[in-house]
């Protein structure tokens, strides 16, 4: 059977449980794009990134057996990227190594003065983001883009409540100084 | 937080969870290499059965242990006292009318009599139990045992594991004032009748002719 953009989900999901190279790369090729936003915001950059997807895209393929139609599909295999990058995360912060920037890892151009949110572009942000230290960033993501509360975040990273806060408090503080012009307009202007 | 900031923020929630990345060729390579690596931590059906059956062994020998252990406690307190070379009779277990004291203690109320004192509980299937293994060789040479001097509270009655040491130690020992017998029932004495003795009739020093 051929496989391609063409083909629905389930066919995929199919293809994978039976193990053809061709349907997972399909699938993979269909949803790189979506999944890989979500390790990006809490990696250094998209090399490690990428190496996260990799391990989570192994896990949903040996997990497609036990896929239950229930929700969305894309969704099921969103929640394993996160934990995937969460085990990932947590081991970065565990060893607690501050590492500088990769070389040729470089910062991105500073806004001008009338550059406006929605009109910077979207892996520009991720860059910004990425600038960040560590556990600033970790926890930035998860409250800002991803919605959890201090308490939840205190229990996902075994950190206390406090010092959810503080990191959070530094890393909005480094992004409104890294993209002052930008944060002082309109965000829609 | 102003309403600035999360205007701001929700801006850029939606353009970060939104933005949809191109995909790479070298990173399905990649991902090609990690399907093809043979799995590491994925044990076979085979050393999940052994690891099963190492599991079952090990909890086996952990409960053999604890039997044993618990079986040679039991047998060790249950075991008869070794016979000790001593003038003082240590009473069995098995003979509590030779707890009694040589001397039957007469009330000093006149009201009570405590020869008649009733036999301590023993165990009706002592008899019908099985034969116990030999007890275990006394770990030292038995110790000569003095008999205690004679004191006003009459004969004390030993214990029947009490060591030896404790029967010794007679220097220092302060007689304690008598007291009168209590008249509870539930006393010391009515618990461990065959440890604790009832004093002997005070002696006339005096001359009084009252005791």
């Amino acid at each position: 059977m051929q496989y391609g953009q063409s083909s629905t989900d389930e066919e995929l999901r199919d293809g994978c449980i039976a193990a053809d190279r061709r349907a997972q790369a399909a699938l993979y090729a269909r949803y790189f794009g979506v999944l890989l936003g979500i390790p990006m915001r809490y990696t250094r950059n998209r090399e490690e990134a990428t190496a996260i997807l990799n391990r989570a895209f192994l896990a949903i393929f040996q997990r497609m057996p036990h896929y239950r139609e229930q929700g969305q599909f894309r969704a099921w295999m969103s929640t394993i990227v996160f934990r995937t990058t969460m085990d990932a995360v947590r081991d970065t912060l565990r060893q607690q190594q501050q590492m500088p920037l990769v070389e040729g890892e470089t910062a991105p151009e500073p806004p001008t003065a009338s550059t406006a949110l929605a009109t910077l572009h979207a892996e520009d942000i991720f860059r910004y983001i990425q600038q960040l230290p560590d556990d600033w960033r970790v926890v930035f993501s998860l409250y800002v883009i991803e919605g959890y509360k201090h308490e939840e975040i205190a229990t996902l990273l075994n950190i206390p409540i406090g010092t959810s806060k503080w990191r959070l408090a530094k890393a909005k503080a480094a992004l409104k100084t890294a993209l002052g012009p930008i944060y002082q307009n309109e965000p829609s202007a | 937080m102003n309403t600035h900031e999360q205007e701001w923020e929700a801006a850029l929630r939606q353009k970060v969870t939104e933005h949809r990345f191109e995909f790479d060729p070298a990173a399905w390579q990649a991902m090609e290499q990690l399907l093809d690596a043979p799995p590491a931590t994925t044990a076979t059906p085979a050393a999940k059965a052994a690891g099963a059956w190492a599991g079952w062994w090990w909890a086996t020998i952990g409960w053999v242990v604890v039997a044993a252990g618990a079986l040679l406690y039991f047998r060790t307190d249950d075991a008869p006292p070794a016979p000790t070379p001593s003038s003082v009779s240590a009473p069995a277990l098995a003979a509590p009318e030779v707890v009694a004291p040589a001397v039957p203690a007469q009330s000093h109320t006149g009201t009570r009599q405590h020869t008649a004192r009733p036999p301590a509980p023993q165990p009706d299937t002592v008899a019908d139990a099985p034969a116990l293994p030999p007890p275990l060789p006394p770990a030292a040479a038995p110790q000569e045992v003095q008999t205690p001097p004679p004191s006003d509270f009459g004969t004390v009655s030993p214990l029947p594991n009490r060591p030896a040491v404790l029967l010794e130690r007679t220097e220092g020992v302060t007689a304690l004032p008598r007291m009168a017998p209590n008249t509870r029932k539930r006393s010391r004495r009515t618990f461990f009748p065959d440890v604790v003795a009832y004093p002997a009739p005070p002696t006339d020093t005096l001359g009084t002719g009252n005791k």
